[in-house]
Order: structure tokens, then C-alpha cells, then sequence
């Protein structure tokens, strides 16, 4: 069954030249961790608060879960967690206490021996009662992974999750999604490190200009453009020139 | 659950900010206690204030005395005839006014007291030939006695009209003693009776003219500087919530802490909700902060204490109207602009006109017709007068009500304004 229905769906911010999203069709399935791939300015952003409920398409539909988004966003934000590029964590609050405050508004009456062992997981514990604004890079953005999955979402995405973090703090995250995975939730992957969307994606879509341009599975992808790095492809799709 | 959640996010928020908590609370006390002592001297009637005068008495005879002894008296002016040690002549006394090293000049000139004796004689002759009992006066000199008064320009109308007034009423109370005076020694001189009476008779405070106190219990109570300061600079403090409020929220909306609030289902009414009640308790509190500075700390500084009266429901009711309206405007700040310079931009500079227009710094009353007008127009101005109603002019609940509904609509106005510029930031 598909976890998210994505048909010739546009959204144009007002103001701007051309559409974010043109025209965008996808289908991603339950289960599946999906790789949404592209240039800075592709709409990969714009589709995943689309896939929220944050912005209403100017025209096409979206289901997730056979919701509509559009118009029952809180119902599909209830299954769906979403840990931003941005950090979106409170500074002058402490680890605990970001978790503590955002499980009570996610409805949620704080477990503090599941909060404590996810802080644990992600190699937070010594730290996790310091302000974050003390945090490093790398300790911010495992936290606000641990703030997206509060809520245990059927739903994952992710939006750069390893930007800026060390080799043994991504290899810890990725084998946390793969867990998370075999256990049954769904997961968008955005990110520009290739490499792992390689490792860990079953099928990645090559966004540009709001239009998914190649879609498939890695072997299939690598096998249709002849290389044997994702890279290559990406590079052939979305082409060379550095976008702004 | 979720509102409690933000309130107590809200307070560990503040309290880790020292800067934040001393903007605050730490400014509003300072601010109000500078203002007070600013303002004390402009603020203290003429009658219990006194300044110094120069005096140039060259009459030496009883009208001057007097005029000289009555100013000193009066409570209001500190006569000085003497600069650096030695004493000065009109001119040199001028020169010192011109100079601004005092601010008036009371001049008595020569024969002051033979002038006004010859004068005054002259028409109790007039009178009494009127009735027969004496003959017609022969012709005299009957020249006026000026006493002037030189003002430096800079100085308060009011207290330039306090001396003028002070030395008619001492100029007319000398007339009538020497006017009754010469009448006993008309008469004793036509009867050959020496009676006193009639010169010893007060024709001062035949009618006494008494201030009527609207309320019982407050008869000594006027407006002063700290009465006026403590109520105006909390109405400006708690408005100026608007800076700590929209500048933590355009933050919070910056850095991407927002946006996860907005990716949990639900939580946003609660995080307005909860930021929009910590605020306001933030302005309750510096409410009742203020309102101790004036009880008890400005009293300690030797100003006068703040006299709020006893209806504390009403002091209660009147603080959370201007605390609802304050915060709101703060909320609707925060959602209309997007920028975190554009908030606080305009945030202090609508508080600081809101302010001048509502009466904070001056009272409403001495501003020009239009401009009591448009500072009607003004929540602080509404704000003031409920404080003013309260602690000065006794105001039953029903009187209170007007400024309080302005208020309350007011913070309804600008909560609608905030949930449809916030709905429409977050579709962009």
C-alpha cells in the first residue's frame, strides 16, 4: 500500500518566477525509505511541507496514509515527523527539557525512561542537561532527530540529517533509520551525501525545478546511465552549473 | 496542558536571560524613579515650592518691611538681598536676573510707604469731606507706588504668575491696613476718641475660599510626580512587553524552532496561547512592582509615597485590563512583521508615540485641545486614567468601566489582527 500519493501537484510562492513544485507526480511506498534528491531550489522543501499540511498545492493532490493533507494537515502531522535541515530546537532550553516540552505538545505525557533512552541512543546523556545552545553541530542535529520520532511517527523525513555530523555519529543515525525501518515506518531521505542515499535508500527520485526528473531503484539508476557512482547520475539529471 | 507547557518554557526561557529579566524589571524601576525625581520640582505647586527671589528694598519704611516680611513668610520664595557677600543695587540685581543666576527681581522703590501713606490719606479725606465730617482735601501729589518685578525669560509661567499673585495680595493687604489706619486717625481727630478698633479691624478672609475634596478619605491628596510617574511609566512599561514578547517570538520564528511547533499537530494555538499568559503575567508583575517602587522605595528616596486607596479588586481588575491590552499589542507586533529589527523597530517607536499621546510624560490635562483629543486615542492614556480614577478621584466600579471595555476591545482587535497575520505568514 502507498504511504504517499503525489499527483502533478504545483505549488507557486507569490512573487516568484516559476513555480517551487511543477508539476510533481510520485508514489512512495510503506516501508520504503525513499531518497528525495536534488539541487539547492529543486522544491524538496516545498514538497515535504506539502506532504505536512504546511502549504496547500495550487492545483493536484496528495494522500498520505489516504489522507488528504490539505485539508486534514493535523491528522497527517499526528503520523508524520519531520526532522529539518534547520535545527528546530529551543537554545536556552536543555536537551531534556526540549524533549520533555515538545512531548507534552505533541499530546504526549512525557516518558521520561524512553526520552532518557533515546538521549542514551544518541550519545547525548552526558550533555543532556546543558542548554543546547552549548551543543555542538553534530549533538544539535542527532537531538533533533530524537525530537521528530518523539511521537513514534508511521511517517519519517528527513531533511540533511548528517550535515555537519562526525563519521561515528552518522554511521550511529544511519543504523538507527535502517532499525527503525525493519520495524515497519516509512522514511523520506533528503540529502546531499550521496553516498548514503545509496547505502540506505531502496529508491531515490532526482528532483529539479519542482519536476522529479529520474526515479528508481540505485542498481536501476546505475545500470540506466552506465557509472557506478550516484553522483554521475545526479550530475547528468540535474546538470552541472551551481544553483543559487 | 500544552498552554502550562509553553508558560513554563516561556519562564526558563526568561530566567536564562539575565539581559532580558533586567529589561524587564530592572529598567521599569529605574526608569520610574528617575522620572520621579525629574519631575518632582515641575510637578510641586507654587505654594510648596520655594525659590529664590532677589529683593531691592529702597523704600526702608513700613510698605517695604512688610511686602519683604510677607514674601519671606509666604512660604513660596527665599528673599535674597545680598550676592557673594555683599549687597547690590537694582541695576546690578537686574544684570543677576538677565544673567540667570536668579529668576526674579522684587524691586520696592524709594518713599514706597510716604506714596501710598499720602494716597491713602488723601482718599479717606475725600470720603469723609464726602459726608460732611471733615473738609474737602487740599490738592496733593498723588502719584502710584510701583513695585516691579523682573523675570528671567526662562522662567515657569506658573511661577511667575505664583510671585505676581503672592505680591497683589500683599500689596492689597497693606492698602487696606493703611486705608483703615488713616480712617481711626480721621476719625479720632474729628471725635477726639481714641478708639483702636477700628484700625486693628482684619479686612482680610472676609470670604474664605476652601477646596471641596470630590472624596472622603483622600482630602490631602493631589497630584504630584510620583503619584503621576508611578502609574504613567508602568502603563509604559508593561506596553513596552511588546519588545521582550515579539523579539522572543520572531526569534523562536527565525531560528526554526516555530516550524517544529507547527509540524506537531495542534501545538500552535497552545504555544500562542501559552506565550500570550506568560507575558501577561510578566505585566502583572511588573504592575505590582511599580506600584511598590511608589509605596515603598520612593518614599525611602524622599519623595512622596504613591496613594493607591483600598479597592484592591478594582487596582486588580484595572492591572489585568492593561495587562490583556498590553500583551496583545505585543502579540500582534510579533505576527505582523517579519523581520526581528522591523518588530522592535516599531515595536519601542509605537510604544514611545502611544506614550507621549496617552499623557506619560506630561498629564493630558495641560496638552493643547487637539492634542487631549487624539490622546483619547491612546490605550496608556486609558490605562492612566483607570489608575487615575482609582487612586485619585475614588471612581465607583460602573466609572471604571468605560476605559476598561476600550481596553478589552482594543486587546480583541489586536489579537484578530495577530491570528490573521500569523495564519497568512505561515500559507506563504
Amino acid at each position: 500500500m502507498a504511504a504517499i500519493i503525489i499527483e502533478k501537484v504545483v505549488k507557486e510562492y507569490k512573487g516568484a518566477d516559476r513555480p517551487a513544485v511543477n508539476g510533481l507526480s510520485l508514489t512512495i511506498e510503506q516501508g520504503e525509505i525513499y531518497g528525495l534528491l536534488g539541487p539547492n531550489g529543486a522544491g524538496k522543501s516545498t514538497t515535504v511541507m506539502l506532504i505536512c499540511g504546511l502549504l496547500v498545492p495550487d492545483s493536484g493532490s496528495i494522500s498520505v496514509f489516504g489522507i488528504d493533507p490539505a485539508t486534514h494537515g493535523s491528522v497527517v502531522r499526528s503520523k508524520v515527523g519531520v526532522a529539518t535541515q534547520d535545527i528546530a530546537l529551543f537554545p536556552s532550553l536543555t536537551a531534556m527539557e526540549n524533549l520533555n516540552y515538545l512531548a507534552r505538545m505533541y499530546g504526549l505525557k512525557p516518558d521520561r525512561n524512553k526520552i532518557e533512552t533515546l538521549v542514551e541512543r544518541f550519545g547525548l546523556k552526558n550533555k543532556a542537561h546543558k542548554q543546547v545552545s552549548s551543543y555542538s553541530g553534530g549533538m544539535k542535529r542527532r537531538l533533533n532527530l530524537i525530537a521528530s520520532i518523539l511521537h513514534d511517527p508511521e511517517l519519517l523525513i528527513l531533511d540533511e540529517p548528517t550535515a555537519g555530523v562526525d563519521v561515528q555519529s552518522r554511521t550511529m543515525i544511519i543504523e538507527y533509520l535502517q532499525e527503525k525501518n525493519n520495524e515497519g515506518m516509512t522514511i523520506i531521505y533528503s540529502s546531499h551525501i550521496l553516498e548514503e542515499a545509496e547505502r540506505l535508500c531502496h529508491r531515490v527520485g532526482i528532483i529539479n525545478e519542482g519536476q522529479l526528473l529520474e526515479e528508481g531503484t540505485t542498481k536501476d539508476l546505475l545500470a540506466k546511465f552506465n557509472t557506478d557512482s550516484l553522483e554521475d547520475v545526479f550530475l547528468s539529471v540535474s546538470g552541472k552549473s551551481i544553483r543559487s | 496542558m500544552k498552554t502550562l507547557a509553553t508558560i513554563y518554557k516561556e519562564f526558563l526561557t526568561l530566567v536564562r536571560d539575565p539581559g532580558g529579566m533586567a529589561m524587564i524589571f530592572l529598567m521599569p524601576v529605574i526608569l520610574v524613579t528617575v522620572m520621579s525625581f525629574v519631575q518632582d520640582a515641575p510637578f510641586r505647586d507654587y505654594t510648596s515650592f520655594r525659590f529664590d527671589i532677589l529683593c531691592v528694598n529702597e523704600d526702608n519704611d513700613s510698605l517695604g518691611t512688610w511686602v519683604e516680611h510677607s514674601l519671606a513668610s509666604s512660604g513660596s520664595f527665599n528673599l535674597v538681598k545680598s550676592y557673594q557677600g555683599k549687597s547690590f543695587t537694582k541695576d546690578e540685581a537686574i544684570k543677576l536676573v538677565n544673567d540667570g543666576k536668579y529668576k526674579a527681581l522684587v524691586y520696592i522703590p524709594k518713599d514706597a510707604t510716604k506714596k501710598i501713606s499720602n494716597r491713602t490719606a488723601l482718599v479717606v479725606q475725600t470720603l469723609m469731606a464726602g459726608f460732611g465730617i471733615t473738609d474737602k482735601p487740599k490738592a496733593q501729589n498723588n502719584e502710584s507706588v510701583e513695585i516691579q518685578l523682573v523675570f528671567d525669560p526662562v522662567i515657569q509661567a506658573n511661577l511667575k504668575q505664583a510671585l505676581l499673585f503672592a505680591v497683589e495680595k500683599i500689596v492689597a493687604g497693606a492698602e487696606n491696613k493703611l486705608l483703615m489706619s488713616k480712617f481711626s486717625e480721621q476719625i479720632k481727630k474729628v471725635s477726639g476718641t481714641s478708639d483702636t478698633s477700628l484700625a486693628s479691624a482684619d479686612l482680610s478672609k472676609m470670604v474664605l475660599v476652601t477646596e471641596q475634596k470630590k472624596s472622603l478619605g483622600f482630602d490631602s491628596l493631589s497630584m504630584n510626580s510620583v503619584q503621576h510617574n508611578v502609574p504613567a511609566w508602568t502603563m509604559f512599561a508593561m506596553f513596552f512587553i511588546v519588545f521582550p514578547l515579539a523579539g522572543n517570538f520572531i526569534k523562536e520564528r527565525e531560528d526554526g524552532s516555530l516550524l517544529r511547533l507547527r509540524l506537531i499537530a495542534g501545538s500552535q494555538f497552545h504555544f500562542i496561547a501559552g506565550k500570550y499568559f506568560f507575558y501577561l503575567i510578566i505585566c502583572l508583575l511588573q504592575f505590582v512592582l511599580m506600584m511598590a517602587v511608589g509605596l515603598y522605595l520612593l518614599p525611602l528616596l524622599g519623595l512622596s509615597k504613591l496613594v493607591i486607596g483600598d479597592k484592591i479588586l478594582f487596582i486588580a481588575t484595572a492591572a489585568l485590563s492593561i495587562a490583556i491590552a498590553a500583551t496583545a499589542f505585543g502579540l500582534l507586533v510579533a505576527t505582523a512583521f517579519r523581520t526581528h529589527h522591523q518588530a522592535l523597530s516599531f515595536g519601542s517607536v509605537s510604544v514611545v508615540i502611544l506614550a507621549a499621546m496617552g499623557g506619560v510624560w506630561v498629564p493630558v490635562y495641560i496638552l493643547p485641545h487637539a492634542m487631549q483629543v487624539i490622546s483619547s486615542l491612546s490605550p496608556l492614556s486609558w490605562g492612566l486614567e483607570l489608575c487615575n480614577d482609582i487612586f485619585l478621584r475614588n471612581t465607583s466600579f460602573s466609572g471604571l468601566i468605560p476605559d476598561i471595555s476600550k481596553l478589552l476591545v482594543f486587546a480583541l482587535c489586536c489579537i484578530s489582527l495577530s491570528y490573521y497575520f500569523h495564519n497568512r505568514r505561515m500559507q506563504r
